[in-house]
């Protein structure tokens, strides 16, 4: 089946065409188009975001296929992010497929965004494939889920408050440094001290029992309160921000790193995928590579595939249209709803 | 035997959307949707119309979309399918002013001038003008203001004109029907947006403290 992936979630408009069976898949093209704009407004701005994939969606899918070497008439399914995200946003790529979708007659496949994320990593990694342990780590989510087949996903634990992103980005902010801050933080905390601002790791404590509410959940509200009273503190954010961003990350990438770690002790997976923007955050990667060891195989994606991305919606999409399940006409972009095969706990 | 154009117009600029299906430009099927969420209705709307006509999407040759202003959102839905519709078909895109749409829609309506006006929030509306002659042709004056309200009337007075449009009677709305009757205009596929009426407010805000436009992207 040849899949082309729709993506228009948040604030990358980005379209993909991908080919395969099963596992066994082949990306033929990926473009993503982002938008720059939100970097003055230190945020993304919805309206603007949804006028922006309005102009630049026909032009990006066209770009994919042309890439792909493909036409209309070369696809199986259209696949597109209809949840979570942004409605405005949603509502312009979920649109624009459905007009596809008539027209060529190519059938159409919704897809929830952090599904697309939790398929991401294997188009690097073909070892990505279940069973694993999924950490999703972005700037809408965190979320850490056993995953025993595509489709089946039981959530484990889940951020009470921020989002390991937004809390990157809030503590960037806190620091000065420009949005989105995530990687700009990142690159500052390799200069620093991790003596020198060591904070608590947050709803980490040694007394936690599986069963207990937070044994797998986490909280970074507490974290990024930490490093605005030590920035506040600092006689000088130029030479002390390096050390809070350092402490800042340790304390949030090794509470990430136990709570995945945990996870693997519960469900004895030799396997933990990443997925989301932060997942290719390199301390986090070493972090969690640490606390489950060396048998277990951590796969992280490369930044280009961690980012909102259409080849990851394709690759769901696949999944998805494999099994016939295919959207109607009334396909309803929203702004939150739970993974499909979602097991609460 | 000359191929028929089969032309598909949508509007979702303001609350209730609509959708019209002409053959070489005569009114086959139409359609407004009135509930809550209309434009996410659009889709399957034009499969029914297209349905009933025994017609598929991919023989549409033209498809007209109401160009605001009005609703950020439901403007937005429509262009997307609209483009979507348009470039699976290899169809051409055509814009539609959406106030003039208003007075169009209303049948048996008298040669007049008119001015059509959609609410623009804060004591404001969006108003254009149009005119229907004689003969019974439709032409568009001027462009679309955003006036507040008693600016409106006042010009209505001067002008002779007769303001239509849901803020004055809730059931005039724009509506595709009309879509032919007041002239359309070919756009890019690629770069085309509508008259959102407004910019983001957040923008707005931008813009009033840097004093300077907002960079382009």
């Amino acid at each position: 089946m040849r899949v082309l992936g729709i993506e228009t979630s948040c604030d990358e408009t980005s379209a993909s065409v991908l080919r395969g069976t099963g596992n066994d898949v082949t990306l033929e093209s990926l473009v993503i188009l982002s938008q720059d704009v939100h970097r003055i407004f230190g945020g993304v701005v919805p309206e603007i975001a949804s006028r922006q994939h309005l102009t630049a969606v026909l032009p990006v899918i066209d770009q994919a296929l042309g890439d792909a070497g493909v036409t209309f008439t070369d696809l199986d399914a259209i696949a597109v992010t209809h949840a979570p995200g942004l409605v405005g946003a949603l509502l312009v790529g979920v649109a624009v497929a459905k007009g596809l979708s008539m027209t060529t007659g190519v059938p159409l496949v919704g897809v929830h965004h952090l599904e697309g994320h939790l398929f991401a990593t294997s188009l690097e990694h073909p070892a990505a494939v279940p069973p694993f342990v999924a950490l999703l780590v972005s700037g809408g989510h965190t979320m850490l889920l056993d995953v025993p087949a595509w489709g089946r996903y039981e959530m484990l634990g889940r951020t009470r408050d921020d989002a390991a992103g937004e809390a990157f980005d809030k503590a960037a902010k806190l620091l000065g440094l420009p949005y989105p801050g995530g990687r700009h933080l990142e690159a500052l905390a390799l200069h620093g001290d991790p003596a020198r601002n060591r904070f608590t790791r947050p709803m980490l404590r040694r007394d936690q029992k599986p069963g207990d509410a937070d044994y797998y959940d986490v909280s970074f509200s507490g974290l990024k309160t930490a490093v605005m009273l030590a920035a506040k503190a600092s006689a000088n954010l130029e030479i002390d921000g390096r050390h809070i961003a350092r402490g800042f990350q340790d304390a949030l990438t090794e509470t990430l790193a136990e709570k995945v770690a945990r996870a693997v002790r519960a469900t004895g997976r030799t396997s933990v995928v990443l997925g989301g923007g932060v997942a290719c955050n390199l301390s986090l990667i070493s972090a969690i590579q640490e606390r489950v060891g060396m048998r277990v195989a951590v796969h992280a994606p490369s930044p280009r595939i961690a980012t909102d991305n259409a080849a990851m919606i394709a690759r769901a999409g696949l999944f998805h249209a494999e099994r016939g399940a295919w959207a109607q006409l009334d396909l309803v972009a929203t702004s939150s709803a739970d993974i499909p095969g979602m097991i609460l706990r | 035997m000359l191929t028929p154009r089969i032309q598909l117009a949508l509007d979702a600029s303001a609350g209730p959307a609509s959708v019209a299906l002409f053959v070489d430009g005569q009114l086959v099927q139409a359609r407004r949707i009135d509930r809550k969420g209309s434009a996410e209705l659009l889709a399957p709307t034009v499969s029914e119309l297209l349905a009933v006509e025994r017609m598929h999407a991919r023989e549409l040759t033209d498809i007209i979309v109401g160009a605001g202003p009005g609703s950020f959102t439901g403007l937005r839905v429509a262009a997307a399918l609209a483009k979507g519709l348009a470039r699976g078909a290899g169809a051409t895109l055509h814009a539609a002013p959406s106030l003039p749409m208003i007075a169009a829609a209303e049948d048996g309506c008298a040669a007049a001038s008119y001015l059509n006006v959609l609410d623009a929030l804060r004591g404001e509306w969006f108003v254009q003008r149009s005119t229907k002659h004689a003969d019974g042709r439709w032409t568009v004056d001027g462009t679309v203001e955003r006036l507040p309200v008693d600016v409106v009337r006042t010009r209505a007075t001067a002008l002779g004109a007769l303001i239509v449009g849901p803020p004055v009677m809730p059931e005039q709305q724009p509506d595709a029907r009309s879509a032919l009757l007041i002239g359309t205009q070919v756009v890019s596929l690629d770069t085309w947006e509508p008259d959102y009426g407004r910019l983001a407010e957040a923008q707005v805000q931008w813009e009033a403290t840097h004093a300077r436009a907002l960079p382009a992207s």
